[in-house]
């Protein structure tokens, strides 16, 4: 991906995507657009992937007759152990390691991409 | 805790307080509980395996998720692993005649020890248990009372619960099951981190919907009087969403460093 700045990263259909729904499902998150957005750039630096190409990569290519999208489950789980290392990484370890990696889980949760990550207990 | 209330007060509970184990205590409650659900020809169409979430590694946790079963096993520190036992209908010769020595199948009704032996048994109980649909879905049925009466048992105790499907075979080799047994449901158990009531209860379908009276041409309608009675005793009580529900679920997010 190449260097693009925050504007340019809201304009992919898998962000405007994952904004709307996350506002919907999340009315009450404290978690600025601004944040958001600022955590997927870095991460798409990390991958050199735009958005759209991330989430497209979790899903088999749909043949005709096919009803449902189909999750690539080896993709997800790369990215899944990505986002981890980056907490570390990229986002600086600790608790805001982790709100960076949720940040970046939800992006693909509200594209349909189901992602986990172990609670901090 | 009074009966409506307690069916009130059930929710499938997915916040759990992770680091508070359940007292061996309640556990037996729950299981005491399951073992008095109704049950066809008085014999045991359940088994369950009880499990601490530390006993297993965090790769087996792993390997038992499903689409729907995620995070919920990392949080509860309890698991019941329900398996239905389609071979019930086996015990049938000696638990029904036990049936009609304590006097709940009764010559009234035109039970006795032979018409076990020579009618129920190899004409009734034999033919299902070769059906092996037929034999599951039973056992399902009867399982699920004894699932139900083990949940409602942990409300009243004050815990949350909620079912799961699950892997087996991610522990296949640490539950040990033998091979007749077929894998049903996980119950995860715990007290809950969230609001017990989960800021109401979740959507139903009218009972007109499901409920006739005589034929399907007769639905049931609900009368307002019984309704307002089921809400005095607590059965029914506000709907989901509470207003301050998704404030909640942020904040739960955020303590467990989970994403919105």
């Amino acid at each position: 991906m190449n260097r693009e700045t925050v504007e340019q990263l809201a304009e992919y259909r898998t962000v405007q995507t994952w904004l709307k729904n996350v506002h919907y499902q999340s009315p009450a998150s404290i978690t600025t657009d601004e944040d958001r957005l600022g955590t997927l750039l870095k991460f798409c630096s990390l991958t050199e992937k735009d958005p759209d190409t991330m989430i497209a990569e979790c899903f088999r290519a749909q043949k005709e007759g096919d009803e449902w999208k189909h999750i690539k489950f080896k993709v997800r789980r790369s990215y899944m152990a990505l986002i981890s290392q980056a907490e570390v990484e990229l986002f600086g370890g600790g608790t805001l390691g982790r709100q960076r990696g949720s940040i970046v889980r939800s992006f693909f949760i509200h594209n349909g991409v189901s992602m986990q990550a172990e609670p901090l207990r | 805790m009074e009966f409506k209330e307690v069916v009130g007060n059930r929710r499938s509970i997915r916040y759990f307080q992770p680091w508070r184990p359940v007292e061996k205590e309640r556990i037996e409650i729950m299981l005491e509980a399951a073992r008095r659900a109704t049950r066809a020809v008085n014999a045991p169409w359940y088994r369950v395996v009880v499990m601490e979430r530390e006993e297993l590694t965090p790769e087996q946790r792993e390997g038992l998720r499903t689409p729907t079963t995620t995070t919920d096993l990392d949080l509860a520190p309890l698991y019941m692993f329900w398996f239905i036992d389609p071979t019930a209908p086996n015990r049938g010769p000696t638990t029904l005649k036990q049936l009609v020595d304590v006097g709940a199948l009764n010559a009234s009704h035109g039970w006795s020890h032979a018409y076990v032996d020579e009618v129920v048994f190899p004409l009734v109980l034999q033919p299902l248990m070769k059906n092996e649909l037929v034999a599951a879905t039973l056992a399902a049925c009867e399982a699920g009372f004894a699932m139900t009466q083990a949940m409602l048992a942990a409300v009243d105790e004050g815990l949350g619960v909620c079912m799961h499907a699950f892997n087996p075979g991610a522990v296949k080799d640490v539950l040990k099951a033998p091979d007749y047994l077929i894998p049903i449901w996980v119950l995860l158990v715990g007290y809950p981190a969230e609001d017990p009531l989960t800021g109401g209860q979740r959507p139903r379908e009218p009972l007109a919907e499901t409920c006739f009276w005589g034929s399907f041409d007769h639905p049931i309608e609900s009368d307002p009087k019984v309704l307002d009675y089921l809400r005095e005793k607590k059965m029914i009580q506000a709907e989901a969403p509470a207003p301050w529900r998704k404030q909640e679920v942020a904040a739960l997010s955020r303590m467990f460093g989970l994403p919105e």
